[in-house]
């Protein structure tokens, strides 16, 4: 069964945005939600290094534990989604997620939260596959296309890898064999780190 | 005395392996509860419309998840043009 899972190799990351760039633009997300993010470490110094962070589709979420409406679900592909008529926008899984990833729009007043919003690895969300509904709510649905994550896809060093967890794991294998170094994943061990059954 | 003392230490052991393993899984928390929304199709159900790609059958899983782990693939650019040699 394949295990949807995003990698991102810091050694290529150029912090350039465009990961940042294609999701806003493919989902067409709302003015103030980033729900891929390039973070900068050891900024200004020599050896800095990028990193895109998005949800990562943890193997075990803790997003979906701590739900006090359990809006989450995940789909058969490893993929941790949820039901945007349900969710409240408590917060509760912004706090429990070690990547920061869910979003909420706080255009109204008083600061007041709206309905979490996150990557959903480009698999929309439950309504109609390519629905207008499903576009308004949770964006395009590249996987009922066939497609990846538009953000991996168009990445230009390659270094976000988005797929079959089996597969992407194979492709950085290779890429740091030839290379010779920087075989360290950022964020891979929170996200994926205990092997599940089938997995 | 001895031996009462051995047990018990075995009884506690076991008492924190065995909690250890059914909080050992996040998801755990939920247990019981499920997910309370609407039911979502899987991505290999539709033919995804005018701008699919891949080639696989609709509704059928097996030629979706090959489809895509072709595309994951080509995300290997050493497979496009070989390495230089050193």
């Amino acid at each position: 069964m394949a295990r949807m899972k995003f990698l991102c190799d810091a050694e290529r990351c150029i912090e350039c945005n465009g990961c940042v760039t294609a999701c806003k633009n493919e989902h067409e997300v709302e003015w103030g939600i980033n729900r891929r993010r390039v973070v900068t470490l050891n900024d200004g110094e020599p050896g800095e290094k990028s990193i895109s962070v998005a949800c990562m589709h943890c193997s075990d979420a803790p997003c979906m534990a701590v739900c006090p409406v359990n809006c989450f679900y995940k789909t058969d592909e490893g993929v941790v989604l949820h039901d945007k008529d349900l969710c409240i926008g408590c917060g509760y899984c912004f706090y429990a997620c070690p990547f920061g990833a869910p979003q909420f729009p706080q255009a109204g007043q008083f600061g007041m939260r709206g309905k979490m919003d996150k990557c959903t690895f480009c698999a929309g969300g439950p309504e109609e596959d390519n629905s207008q509904a499903e576009f308004d709510k949770y964006g395009r649905n590249r996987l009922a296309e066939g497609k990846l994550p538009l953000c991996a896809e168009m990445c230009s060093t390659k270094a976000l890898l988005a797929g079959d967890g089996d597969v992407i794991s194979d492709v950085f294998r290779n890429r740091v064999m030839i290379r010779g170094k920087g075989a360290e994943l950022p964020g891979w061990n929170s996200a994926y780190g205990k092997v599940e059954k089938g997995a | 005395m001895m031996r009462k003392t051995r047990l018990l230490g075995l009884a506690a052991a076991l008492a924190v392996s065995v909690a250890g393993t059914a909080c050992s899984k996040l998801e755990a928390a939920n247990e019981g509860k499920g997910y309370a929304g609407k039911a979502d199709t899987p991505a290999y159900s539709s033919k995804g419309g005018e701008f699919s790609e891949g080639g696989w059958t609709a509704g059928d899983k097996t030629t979706w998840t090959e489809a895509m782990k072709n595309r994951a693939k080509s995300q290997n650019e050493y497979l496009r043009t070989a390495p230089a040699e050193k």
